[in-house]
């Protein structure tokens, strides 16, 4: 099974804690950093390897009693973090194009937030449902 | 009193650092101009992209080439009767300059929904495509104004130009 992937925080970076023990995926906070390609790229290529491996080395029977939770709690992301959001949204997509369980959470705090919009245009491009989510705070 | 006064007016280079220091002088200003959360976020969204544009251009020019411009990079944030203004100059190079009218000429014109249509199939092919960028960053700030973009570029010396742009949305949004 693949490590749990964990980067912390910063101030202008999102934390990402990527739990494959407990099928629990988690993408939030501030999405500006200075270099998106150095920030993200492990990241996407994380996701890439943790999704080919899963479809390849597990039996099908067994993966489909299994729900993979994703869940996206960002404030706002500059637009080269979208489009690295975005590939890794459409790598965990080919778990939903394989009959697997994936829900997807996608948190906002008010009708008019920026970031509501912006999971809905991730929805829409890729054809996948989101769970849209109002913030408790 | 001065009415409407900016509540970021920045003149220098700006860069990843001095983005953040913006940041946090709009959101200190954003509690005494009691901005709804989702206005702030968009301002903030805004602001970010255009600054990262204004550097990104500034970066490429060679020192040689920035000394010889008289008129430095700035960028401003103002409150407005009906609106908020954010406002920012930087020089380019000249072979830069029609491209990025193209670019911005293009997203101008299309309504709306071709915008949205358009912002989604460039989101959609992906991170490989580009590096100044399909425009999708431009198209964000179409998008979230849902007014057109204004803008000039004028030359300053043989191989530099002067672009400025203008964005404008709504106070509450």
């Amino acid at each position: 099974m693949a490590e749990r992937l964990y980067i912390a925080p910063t101030q202008y970076t999102p934390e990402i804690d990527f739990d494959p023990k407990k099928q629990k995926f988690k993408m939030g906070g501030i999405a500006r950093p200075e270099d998106s390609y150095e920030f993200f790229e492990p990241v996407l290529s994380w996701v890439e390897n943790f999704v080919k491996n899963t479809l390849e080395h597990h039996e099908e029977n067994k993966l489909l009693n299994e729900t993979f939770i994703i869940i996206f709690d960002f404030e706002y992301m500059n637009s080269s973090s979208s489009k690295y959001i975005f590939q890794i949204i459409s790598n965990f997509k080919k778990f939903y194009d394989k009959r697997l369980n994936v829900s997807i959470f996608w948190y906002y705090d008010d009708p008019d937030d920026q970031i509501l919009e912006d999971g809905e245009d991730f929805s829409e491009i890729i054809n996948l449902p989101f769970n849209f989510l109002i913030r408790n705070n | 009193m001065q009415q409407n006064p900016e509540i970021i007016n920045y003149q220098g280079y700006l860069n990843y650092q001095i983005t953040g220091e913006l940041i946090e002088k709009l959101e200190a200003n954003s509690h005494k101009l009691n901005l709804k959360k989702s206005t702030y976020r968009k301002i903030v969204t805004l602001m970010v992209e255009i600054i990262e544009n204004n550097y990104k251009y500034v970066n490429e020019l060679a020192d040689h080439m920035l000394e010889s411009s008289s008129q430095k990079p700035y960028f401003i944030v103002k409150k407005e009767d009906s609106c908020f203004r954010l406002e920012s100059g930087n020089p380019i190079l000249k072979k830069d300059a029609a491209q990025l009218k193209e670019k911005i000429d293009f997203v101008n014109q299309l309504p709306q929904e071709d915008l949205q249509d358009l912002y989604k199939s460039t989101m959609a092919n992906g991170i490989y495509e580009n590096n100044k960028g399909a425009g999708l960053g431009i198209m964000k700030m179409a998008k979230i104004s849902k007014r057109k973009i204004h803008y000039s570029i004028q030359d300053i010396t043989e191989h530099l130009a002067y672009y400025t742009i203008k964005i404008y949305i709504p106070l509450n949004l």
